[in-house]
């Protein structure tokens, strides 16, 4: 007597007794499972050949993607048109160049383009620069570290100090003429008239008025701009030899540079801050390309 | 006999775990279909729409929240010291288009990407050279006070020295330069990221001739990082629609609500 199919079908589900074909059902089940998740990460791998452009790209070329994005801003900036109201003689124009490009590109790899043509390894060089420096320039560094900087670089952020003053000459180099000139000038005030008196002539070096430090440094010379950076306003000056005569200076404003409090200046901190951690990871960068790279010098040119 | 329940548990577990993964699948599907609905869509239409709105409000929201709001704060306000009020309508770089945000999420700004805006910054006038690209004059510091004053009084002519503002507007128009970005009108160029100086929108300082006198003698040079390489085609899209969607106005002037 042949076995009923209704007695086989209870064992299957009856997990109290052991069964051959649940077990087996189980095993298919399990490896029909295995195979979707291999094929899924199988098919949607980078690098794996597809006929299907993802979403986010306009076209693939040799598995080289075109973004999207990039392609609907190309259509607005030479058509100034959104992508919806350009025409499709426009859009299939703006994909068939940006595909040309592409095509050129991987030609131009192809053909070691890097190593003949300037302009392409420049750019290369700028583009592996800013790809070491890229973490960098991504990171956000906490309110510390910026401190800590803006700490350590103090003198970057400060005001730039403020002097007005009047540069007297004395064309005669009798020292203790100016010394007398100087004496007199501080026991009866600074004028133009009496200065004059004195035989002490205004260089007019100084003549707008009030300068930035950088500015008077470079009007009156480093010596000068030295002497007078100490002095406060409504002081005088000792006499200072320089090769044109005996200088006199008579500062009338004298604002030190001072230094900008930190919530003012974040951004500038934030900038700097990141262009050093660039500078850092790109030399880091440098050293390891060094590194791992087969360099041979030529005898005498080491 | 007792029968084991030990069998029966097991299954029950596998199936729980199998009905979860589909469930989970089912998920991932859903949500990998509304990205690429997204991703496909003209990025002008997004916010009209009323499906991908929501879309990108609620995927962009959780990545503004992720990747911007450290800087540019919760609601996309900004700080008044520099990182933009992304509420106000006011763009620096283009008209707000939801594109053109995308591109400058991409690339950054000064962020050393080379695709990235990094056509101009402001000069430091109070320094010996302002201009690291090309030569340009420092101002004196009266200088710096006189356009200062003259760039107030584009809002406010009250209280001010109508002698120093004409001696602010021949620097505005001569020695500084300063007509070469902001332009002739002082209404900026959003073509290079040149700040409108009419408008009441102030990235830094409160508009007063001393915070403008900070911005003409330090300059001024915002930088924002490049997320190409960060976030995927479509959360860029995403958070790029839902930025455009805190101004309410997007480029082509309809408000689509907040």
């Amino acid at each position: 007597m042949a076995p009923s199919d209704e007695p086989a079908t209870a064992a299957i589900w009856d997990f109290s007794q052991a069964s051959g074909r649940r077990s087996l059902l189980f095993c298919a089940a399990g490896a029909i499972l295995g195979l979707t998740v291999a094929g899924f990460g199988l098919f949607t791998a980078k690098g794996t050949r597809t006929s299907a452009v993802p979403a986010e790209d306009v076209a693939m070329v040799n598995q080289v993607p075109i973004l999207m994005s990039d392609y609907v801003q190309q259509v607005r900036a030479l058509y100034d048109v959104p992508l919806a109201k350009a025409t499709p003689a426009q859009r299939a124009q703006v994909l068939k160049d940006m595909i040309r490009e592409e095509l050129y590109v991987q030609r131009g790899i192809e053909l070691g383009m890097q190593a003949d043509t300037i302009e392409v390894r420049q750019a290369l060089v700028s583009s592996v620069e800013a790809q070491a420096a890229a973490d960098a320039t991504m990171a956000q560094p906490d309110e510390a570290q910026l401190k800590a900087y803006y700490a350590a670089h103090g003198s970057d952020y400060a005001d730039e100090g403020v002097i007005q003053l009047t540069d007297y000459v004395l064309a005669r180099t009798d020292g203790n003429k100016a010394q007398a000139a100087a004496a007199t000038l501080r026991a009866q005030g600074v004028t133009p008239a009496l200065a004059a008196r004195l035989g002490l002539r205004a260089t007019g070096r100084m003549n707008d008025g009030e300068e930035y430090y950088f500015a008077a440094r470079i009007h009156i010379g480093d010596r000068l701009f030295a002497t007078a950076r100490k002095l406060r306003a409504g002081q005088l000056s000792d006499p200072i030899q320089t090769a044109d005569g005996l200088h006199i200076l008579h500062v009338q404003r004298n604002s030190l540079p001072q230094p900008r409090a930190f919530t003012e200046v974040r951004q500038q901190v934030l900038g700097d801050y990141i262009s050093n951690q660039a500078k850092l990871l790109t030399a880091g960068n440098e050293t390891f390309l060094r590194k791992r790279a087969d360099i041979v010098v030529q005898k005498g040119f080491e | 006999m007792v029968v084991s329940r030990r069998p029966r548990l097991i299954a029950l577990a596998l199936l729980f775990l199998a009905l979860l993964a589909i469930a989970l699948a089912i998920h991932a599907s859903a949500t990998r279909r509304e990205g690429e609905a997204l991703i496909s869509a003209d990025p002008e239409t997004i916010l009209t729409d009323a499906t991908l709105r929501q879309t990108a409000r609620s995927m962009g929201g959780a990545i503004f929240a992720d990747n911007c709001a450290s800087c540019h704060g919760v609601q996309g306000r900004g700080d008044g010291r520099g990182i933009p009020d992304l509420s106000d309508g006011d763009w620096l770089y283009g008209q707000g288009m939801v594109a053109e945000i995308e591109q400058t999420i991409l690339y950054g700004i000064r962020s050393g990407n080379m695709r990235g805006w990094n056509l101009a910054y402001m000069p430091a006038y109070a320094r010996a050279r302002p201009y690291g690209r090309e030569a340009i004059a420092p101002l004196r510091p009266a200088e710096v006070r006189d356009v200062s004053l003259f760039i107030r009084s584009l809002h406010d002519r009250a209280g001010l020295d109508p002698t120093a503002v004409a001696r602010g507007a021949a620097i505005y128009g001569g020695k500084g330069g300063c007509w070469d970005c902001h332009g002739g009108d002082a209404g900026g160029d959003p073509a290079i990221g040149a700040p409108d100086l009419v408008d009441d929108v102030w990235l830094y300082g409160d508009g007063s001739a001393a915070a403008i006198a900070q911005s003409v003698s330090h300059g001024r040079s915002g930088r924002m990082p490049a997320f190409a390489r960060k976030l995927t085609p479509v959360e860029v899209r995403a958070v790029a629609a839902y930025v455009a969607s805190l101004s309410h106005i997007v480029g082509n002037g309809r408000d689509h609500g907040a």
